[in-house]
Order: structure tokens, then sequence, then C-alpha cells
């Protein structure tokens, strides 16, 4: 169950830091730098692979669906 | 002495794997999926390679000013210009985890053998084209390593002029040059989905794509290392023919070649690379000497008691060597289960290792190794067990 709390919170982490991201990729397209917004779609997506690392170690998804409980 | 580096590193090799497979789930090591990382990183080599060729101009004018135009002008050119770069030193990382990887797990003898040269095929191509992609910026960079690749290939005896000819469509650094090196660069990258075709056609199971969760992080690696000031592409100096270039920014995965230059003459590199290369090809067939188990050398060619075959598929879908073919039955089986088959299992000798996969994927007693079967291994376990003293 503590693992399980920890990957919540790696997840709701990661998705907050998404949303920060994802205003980042905003800005960088008002500001014309394409530097930060490009920069800002790699950490996403950086940050979208942890998130499904996380759904996968809490069991929620992948082929082994009871291996988290 | 070589039997026993393998067997150390295949110790390590696995031991590598249990402490990933601590971290993350078994079926999302890493290290399972070097093929389907290779494979990802090519496709994302392909994809991120059409969109820049909207803007490359392949002639010694044009090529360096259109590179620094799509970098300067175009918005996320440079990104794209550093997906195509740091994609392709992804490729040649994960290749090269997938060469060592199969070959300390022993995953090239007998009829792997297919899958271990034409990866030997991929690799030095997928090196070449990489090559090729530092030439087509044809900035100080790109000439430096023209020049060397010049002085390689000219240092071959008799064919070296030839050669040159052949990459380059002149004596040297010419406007037949580019268009040539960009025909060099797309058509080898085409060639190299002919050969995984030929990599993954004797391959049962293939992992042809990584986890969803490897795709996005490396996808996002790609693009952030595209975006940071530190690794981000730029346009360096124009080349300039006849003016001797004094340093260069090094790729290690591309370009070390071209480092060693600097330091040993241009043909103990070139032989020095192709020795290396020839005995990549012949780690198959360096220990085909078999060990016998319980005493038997060779097993024979797994064989089908037609009688007892239901069609069932469960052999053919378990053979990793691919030697297990469906045909329409041409007539019922004996038992009551085959009674009613529409498919019959056949073997292809050709492809067969004997290693008896097939007999435990059956459940119907349809399969049999000829000269190893069930009868004399339990008459040999039995044997085994009595010979043992008895003890308290």
């Amino acid at each position: 169950m503590g693992s399980q709390r920890l990957y919540l919170l790696a997840v709701v982490a990661l998705a907050g830091g998404s949303l920060l991201l994802a205003a980042l990729i905003i800005l960088g397209e008002l500001r014309d730098d394409s530097a930060l917004g490009g920069g800002a779609l790699g950490a996403i997506l950086v940050a979208y692979g942890l998130i499904v690392l996380c759904l996968r170690k809490m069991g929620l998804i992948g082929p082994r669906r009871a291996e988290g409980k | 002495m070589y039997r026993r580096a393998l067997t150390w590193l295949l110790r390590q090799t696995l031991k590598l794997d249990v402490s990933i497979n601590r971290v993350y789930p078994t079926d999302w090591n890493p290290l399972y999926y070097t093929g389907g990382l290779s494979h990802f990183f090519l496709f994302v080599l392909v994809i991120s390679g059409i969109l820049l060729l909207f803007y490359y101009v392949a002639s010694l004018d044009g090529a360096y000013a259109s590179v620094r135009y799509l970098t300067e002008q175009v918005p996320y050119g440079f990104i794209l210009r550093g997906i195509h770069r740091y994609a392709a030193d992804g490729f040649i990382i994960a290749v090269l985890l997938h060469l060592f990887r199969n070959w300390f797990t022993d995953r090239y003898l007998f009829a792997r053998d297919g899958p271990w040269i034409s990866g030997m095929f991929l690799l030095i191509l997928g090196g070449f084209i990489g090559i090729n992609g530092y030439q087509m910026v044809w900035d100080q960079r790109a000439q430096a390593i023209t020049e060397i690749f010049v002085a390689i290939l000219q240092s071959i005896p008799l064919a070296g002029a030839a050669l040159v000819r052949l990459f380059l469509g002149s004596e040297g650094i010419s406007g037949a040059m580019l268009p040539r090196i960009l025909f060099l660069h797309v058509g080898t990258a085409s060639f190299l989905y002919m050969l995984l075709w030929w990599h993954y056609v004797r391959i049962r199971h293939p992992k042809i794509w990584p986890p969803a969760t490897w795709v996005l992080a490396l996808l996002g690696l790609v693009i952030l290392l595209s975006a940071l000031p530190g690794t981000r592409p730029t346009a360096g100096a124009a080349a300039q023919p006849g003016v001797p270039v004094t340093s260069y920014p090094l790729d290690v995965f591309f370009l070390l070649p071209f480092w060693l230059v600097s330091y040993l003459p241009p043909i103990v590199v070139g032989v020095g690379l192709t020795v290396l290369l020839l005995l990549g090809y012949v780690i198959p067939y360096l220990q085909r000497e078999e060990e016998p188990q319980m005493g038997v050398r060779h097993a024979g060619i797994a064989q089908v008691i037609d009688g007892n075959c239901t069609g069932c598929e469960l052999c053919y879908y378990d053979c990793p060597y691919d030697a297990i073919v469906m045909v329409p039955s041409p007539h019922p089986g004996l038992t009551k289960a085959a009674a009613n088959r529409k498919l019959l299992a056949a073997v292809m000798d050709s492809r067969c290792v004997e290693c008896g996969i097939c007999i435990g994927a059956c459940p119907f007693e349809a399969l049999e190794l000829p000269k190893f079967l069930e009868a004399d291994l339990t008459r040999r376990i039995a044997e085994a067990i009595q010979a043992q003293p008895a003890t308290a």
C-alpha cells in the first residue's frame, strides 16, 4: 500500500509538472521561442513516459494488472 | 578462453537484467527491447529525414545555406535537425546494445546466424549512412571527414581511386559529390528496410517496438536534447575546400574512425576497421563444436507423428526457429482428438535445430526427436536415479 501511495504521488506530481510544461509550450509559441516550446514539448513527453511507468507499477495498466496488488 | 569469457559476460548480462527488473516491470525491461528500440529510432530517423528533405539543397553552393536557413530561420527547424541527429545516436547505441546482448547470451548460433549476419549489415550500413549525414551539412566538419574518407579510400591499393569515384562521383570534392551523397544517404536508408525483412523473417516473435513508456520518454529526450542550449544543433562554419580544417566537433558514435586518423595512418585505420567488421561476421561460426547433453550429440530433426497431430498450431507458435509450418491435412488423424483436424504440422528440415521445444509444446505426443525419444529419456532418468547412492 505504501508503494501504491508513492506511485500515486509521483503521478500527481508529474501530471502537475506536465500542466506547467504545457503552459510553457503555449508561452513559447506566444514569444515565438522555438527553444522554449520545443524543450517543454520534449520534457512533457518524458513526463508522460514516467506517468505510464508509474501506472504500470501500480498495476493499473499493462498485461499483469494484478501485479501491483 | 573465448568460451570462458563469454560465460562470464553471460552471467554479468543476466545480473544486469535482474537489477533492471527490480526497477522496471520485467516485460518493460529496456534490455529486452534493444531490437525494438533500434527500430523505433530508425522510424524517427525516417520521418524526420523526410521532413528535412523538404529544405535540403544538394549542391556545394546550396547545401550549407539550406541547412543554415533551416536551423536559424525555420520555426522548430533546429529541433527537427536535432531529432534526426540524436535519433541517429540512439539508433547506434541501441544497435550496439542489441549486438552485444545477443552475442553474450548466445542468440546467434545455429539457425540464428541469419539474423546475426543481416544485423551486421544493418550496423555497417547504419554507420555509413550516419557519416553521409554529416557530409551532407557541408560545413567544416563535413569537409574534414570527406577529406579523411578520401584519404582512407585512396590508401587502398588498386581499388582506391575507383572507390573514390564511386562514393563521390569524381576524383575528389566536386559538384557531383553532394547529390551522390544524398542518394547514398536516402537510398541506403531505404535498403535498411529490406535488410530488416531478412533480419526478422526467421524470428518467430520479434519485438519490433518498445513499450509506450520508452517510446514517450526517448522521443521526449531526443526533442529535449535538440532544444537545450548546450546540445542544440548549430550551423558551424561553411566548408572551404582547399583550406585545411584544424578542428571540428566529434560525434563518437559515427566519427571515431576519423578521429583515429589523427594518430594512425589511414591505411591502418581502414584495415583495422575491415578486420573488426569481418570478425563480427564470423562470430556465429567460432564455436560450432557441440557439447553432448545427457550423452546425446544429435537428437535428430523433429518429426511429426501423423496420426496424433490435431493441427492445433501450438508447436507452430512455439518454435523460435520458424521451422514448423501448418499445411492442409491430407487425411484425418488416427486418434479421437486428431480425427477432425484441418491442418497438419510439418517440420522444415533446414530450419530445425533439434532443440525439442516443439515436443514440450505439443500436448498430444505428436512430435518426437527420433534419436532422443521420450521412452529413452525416461529410461535414462530412471537409470540415473538408480545409479545415485542411497541417502538417509
